[in-house]
């Protein structure tokens, strides 16, 4: 079964990387997490979301965790996902990819309004 | 019963993904539905899972197919039409194939509608439909009479009969142009045009029935019927700018001067066909302008 690439990183990858940098999280867990990051304008479906956590179980940056009950009245066990120590470092060297490309930007005087 | 649905469109899904992630993307979906409520937040959601299925599901099942699978690894696709945009950025050739494929479908339908609009079968449907949009034949029911003519059903008849003879011998298209005098007579040998004394829904009538078979929008009818049989240029006073409302020609685009057959409406009862001049349409244009200069 052919492999996702994943350099340059998707944009749902990385995102997905951040929002388990602080905690583990279940699928809808990461999806609240990933619109509060990018202020309501990615919300991944269910397809996007477990297509990505699937790439990035393959490649080892993410990894299952034991199921949970979760504190709701349904008591219902859900699947968790954490950051391995290759995710965290992949999710840091794009960030700084991303600050480089940054600065770029601000050195040429493009950006406007709160960017600059 | 929104959950039954959902669960029903994840069936779309390879096996392989509902085995693995079925139960959490119904979970997903849940936790969504429970938290997102009212109709706005609903319709978002309902939004958003249309459109992550419409990127997911094709993705999800290229990733399954094996043949498809060889074209990912291979990175270099020996046929640039299956190459998988994750992968990388379509070549040249990808792009060639794809806008020749879609040049040609959107060639073949267009003709194949041109084809269907213009088929004789189809004509009837644009009679009815150009008959709906006029306004209701029963606002006169009785034949209109002045001291110029009577609108009833003999005029109605050399109407269309002259109408009819103008397209089959002056259109450009002769083909159209027959096909337009055959639904007219036809239409008028069935008492299609039975019950309308107005002259000028008549003349609207028969207007958008030949706009809509030839797709001609400067084709026009729109006379009383009087005076067809009147030949000869207009004089200064009947192409007053005041009357002088829209001029038609029936021939054409193709159609030279020569054989254009000009209707100038000159009142609400008084029409001017102009069958003989050799230069009709210079004739009004001139007149026209002299009258603007005038003003």
């Amino acid at each position: 079964m052919p492999k996702q690439k994943l350099s340059p990183l998707p944009a749902a990858a990385f995102q997905i990387l951040l929002a388990l940098v602080d905690d583990d999280l279940h699928g809808y867990g990461i999806m609240r997490h990933v619109a509060e990051q990018t202020g309501g304008r990615m919300r991944l479906g269910p397809g996007t979301l477990y297509t990505s956590v699937r790439t990035l179980l393959e490649a080892k940056l993410i990894e299952e965790v034991d199921s949970r009950d979760d504190a709701n009245p349904a008591n219902e066990r859900r699947r968790y996902y954490r950051l391995t120590s290759a995710g965290r470092k992949l999710a840091r060297s794009e960030a700084e990819r991303l600050a480089d490309l940054l600065r770029v930007a601000r050195a040429k005087k493009i950006l406007r309004g709160e960017y600059v | 019963m929104s959950e039954k649905l959902y669960s029903l469109l994840l069936r779309m899904f390879p096996w392989d993904f509902r085995e693995r992630f079925g139960e959490e993307s119904i979970q997903l979906f849940r936790d969504r539905f429970r938290n997102e409520t009212g109709f706005c937040s609903r319709l978002r959601l309902w939004i958003d899972l249309i459109c992550d299925l419409a990127v997911s599901l094709p993705l999800e099942h290229v990733r399954l197919a094996p043949e498809f699978a060889g074209v990912a690894q291979s990175g270099a696709s020996r046929n640039p039409a299956f190459q998988i945009l994750r992968e990388g950025s379509p070549r040249f050739g990808a792009w060639f194939c794809g806008t020749a494929i879609t040049l040609v479908s959107l060639t073949g339908l267009s003709v194949a509608i041109a084809t269907v609009a213009h088929h004789p079968a189809a004509t009837p449907l644009i009679f009815q439909q150009a008959y709906s949009q006029m306004s209701s034949p029963q606002q006169i029911t009785q034949p209109v009479q002045n001291e110029s003519f009577t609108f009833d059903a003999a005029e109605r008849a050399r109407v269309i009969d002259a109408v009819a003879t103008d397209a089959r011998e002056h259109y450009g298209d002769r083909e159209i142009g027959s096909r337009v005098a055959d639904s007219l007579l036809a239409q008028e040998r069935n008492g299609g045009y039975d019950g309308i004394f107005d002259p000028t829904a008549f003349a609207d009538l028969v207007t958008h029935q030949m706009q809509g078979m030839t797709a001609n929008a400067t084709l026009m009818y729109f006379q009383r019927p009087l005076p067809l049989t009147t030949r000869g240029s207009p004089t200064a006073e009947q192409l007053d700018l005041k009357t002088l409302k829209r001029a038609t020609i029936v021939g054409g685009p193709t159609a030279g001067a020569a054989d254009a057959r000009v209707f100038f409406r000159i009142d609400d009862h008084f029409g001017m066909r102009l069958a003989d001049a050799a230069d009709t349409r210079n004739t009004a244009e001139r007149l026209t302008e002299t009258k603007l200069a005038k003003k």
